[in-house]
């Protein structure tokens, strides 16, 4: 399948314009004219005496929660795109396999018990012990089959949810309050700080998926049959999935578990676009970014509240797994 | 060339002798078949070769060199494999899942290049099944699907073939037009070729050579026409046949009461 190069360009662009409308819709009024300004000002200060308010708005909370979400909203749905590829299952993502809530106990632990350590790293080593787990409860012998990887990844999220709630029954109320909130996933306490972190972060994990990705086509076909066609598939496995729970547990610890993006936005684009991992990855990171912005500029404008964003993924979410479920049928989950 | 040289194989757990000093060898643009009942070690012999597992003794040496101490992507460019008939995993378009073929030729951080597509189009070219590039390949024959297989292990640019029931789950017509079209490329190329059928008329039509393996052993090698014998098959699959000849074609007919 060929995709035009129009809607190429429109999802690649996708997320700069979900930016732009999210930048003006919120509870305190500004133009985009002003905001545009306001922009300038920042890069060029000397321009014109700053209104303290507005900028503050603008650039302190809305400018760094956007970015904020579409760094997330990239590496969640790349990592989905890459576990889909290298597991050759369609309906796995971070999740799904428990890398989520093994990262979301990393970080509890780290907020509750272990303030010493950084909470990336423990969120990190958590993770891939949760897809290490989950993969090789699933793995029995050679080829790995799509529903008992699936299954796993169900008993080791339950698992680790469950390690989750012991360490918020023995926490302090004080600390307690803040890992519930950062549980439901959400992007109200982004800042700059938490932007330069996923920054980083997904510099380091991103670089080698995106220039691996097409390997992604040849490892989808099989162990077997990747191996025959001359790739080295534990390194390149190991590679990969290593790389994507970093990405995810950056993500993790700074905007708690946010599910279903990974699931739904590598299925979109494939509609989309086709299944060849050379664009997908690339169209998957703009729509991954594009749709989080929305959803949180949904979360944050919908009540007066400032509802958790990952309840408004869930909520979509989960029609659209039944959705694939229902299409799929023998497809996804035969084998 | 492919020289197989006194392979043993024996799983782990249930420990059991599935090949038992298993030589032979395939010369130069030579089409090999290997014929054996199920059960008999072909498959875990194809998976010797293509080193998805590591006998416990022997040598396969391919061009005169050993094989096992080769990384992947030097193997590959050896030898190629084409699987049976698999379920895909995503609906890849026919050109996508030729290119795949190309990767033991692009380094480990690099897409496809120029050179990689040239020779995908040269491969899907060649076996005739052009129109179907831009198809996804789970929407086409099962016929077509193993053309597309076939294309791929060419793209490899590998002088070594490996077949693995080219013929499984095809119908009549579609047997004899990919076993044709893999004799046509491989006397074009001078390609080496070892496939395993279970047919003993296809692989009296199509190889220059026979190896029958049973129980981990070779029964009997070479050219068609002195090894596929009433006394081999029944040694082989413990049933009668009488073979008839008619206009220098041997049929092999089973005799059913």
């Amino acid at each position: 399948m060929k995709t035009k190069p129009s809607i190429y360009i429109a999802i690649l662009l996708s997320p700069l314009i979900a930016g732009w409308f999210s930048l003006f819709i919120g509870a305190y009024d500004i133009s985009p004219m002003r905001i545009l300004s306001l922009i300038m000002r920042e890069v060029a200060p000397f321009l014109q005496n700053p209104d303290s308010t507005e900028q503050a708005i603008i650039i302190d909370i809305r400018l760094p929660r956007v970015l904020l979400a579409g760094l997330v909203g990239i590496a969640l749905s790349v990592t989905g795109v890459t576990f889909q590829g290298i597991f050759r299952n369609p309906l796995v993502d971070p999740f799904i396999l428990g890398i989520s809530a093994g990262a979301a106990f990393g970080c509890a632990l780290s907020v509750g018990f272990l303030p010493q350590l950084p909470i990336q790293i423990m969120a990190f080593l958590f993770g891939i012990t949760a897809v290490f787990l989950a993969y090789s409860i699933a793995r029995t012998q050679g080829e790995i089959s799509r529903l008992p990887l699936i299954l796993s990844g169900v008993i080791i999220s339950a698992f680790f949810t469950a390690m989750v709630s012991i360490v918020k029954f023995m926490v302090d109320p004080m600390k307690l309050q803040n890992i519930v909130f950062w549980l439901m996933g959400s992007f109200s306490l982004a800042d700059w700080r938490f932007v330069r972190i996923v920054g980083i972060g997904l510099a380091v994990s991103l670089v080698p998926i995106f220039l691996m990705r097409w390997r992604l086509n040849v490892i989808s076909m099989g162990e077997d049959e990747a191996k025959a066609m001359g790739v080295h598939v534990k390194r390149d496995r190991i590679i990969f999935i290593s790389a994507s729970t970093l990405a995810v547990s950056v993500a993790v610890s700074v905007s708690g578990i946010i599910g279903w993006v990974g699931l739904m936005v590598p299925h979109l684009i494939r509609m989309i676009a086709g299944p060849d991992h050379k664009s997908l990855v690339p169209l998957s990171m703009a729509g991954g970014a594009a749709f989080m912005i929305c959803a949180d500029t949904i979360a944050r404008n919908l009540t007066s509240f400032d509802l958790p964003v990952g309840i408004i993924t869930a909520i979509t979410g989960a029609p659209f797994f039944i959705y694939l479920m229902k299409k799929g049928g023998k497809e996804s989950w035969g084998r | 060339m492919l020289e197989v040289n006194n392979i043993y194989f024996k799983h782990r757990s249930p420990e059991a002798e599935v090949l038992r000093g298993i030589s032979f060898r395939v010369e130069t643009g030579h089409m090999a078949t290997l014929l054996g009942p199920n059960g008999s070690g072909k498959t875990t012999l194809f998976r010797c070769i293509v080193g998805l597992w590591q006998q416990q003794e022997g040598m396969i040496a391919c061009n005169g060199s050993d094989i096992r101490p080769l990384s992947p992507e030097k193997r590959a460019r050896l030898l190629a494999f084409v699987p049976q008939e698999h379920e895909p995993p995503f609906p890849y378009s026919v050109f996508d899942a030729v290119l795949m073929g190309r990767v033991s030729h692009v380094s480990l951080f690099s897409s496809p290049s120029h050179e990689d597509y040239l020779q995908t189009k040269e491969a899907i070219e060649t076996v005739g099944i052009g129109h179907l590039s831009e198809r996804p390949y789970t929407k086409i024959s099962g016929g077509e699907r193993q053309l597309v297989l076939i294309a791929r292990a060419l793209a490899q640019e590998a002088p070594l073939l490996l077949l693995d029931e080219p013929t499984l789950h095809l119908d009549f017509r579609n047997q004899i037009i990919v076993l044709n079209k893999v004799r046509e490329i491989v006397r074009q190329k001078g390609l080496t070729v070892l496939m395993t059928l279970h047919d003993p008329n296809l692989a009296m039509l199509f190889s220059d050579n026979v190896v029958m393996i049973n129980e981990g052993h070779v029964i009997a090698m070479g050219a068609p026409q002195d090894v596929v014998t009433r006394d081999n098959l029944k040694k082989m699959y413990g049933i009668d046949v009488s073979i008839i000849s008619h206009n220098g074609t041997r049929v092999i007919c089973p005799m059913v009461i």
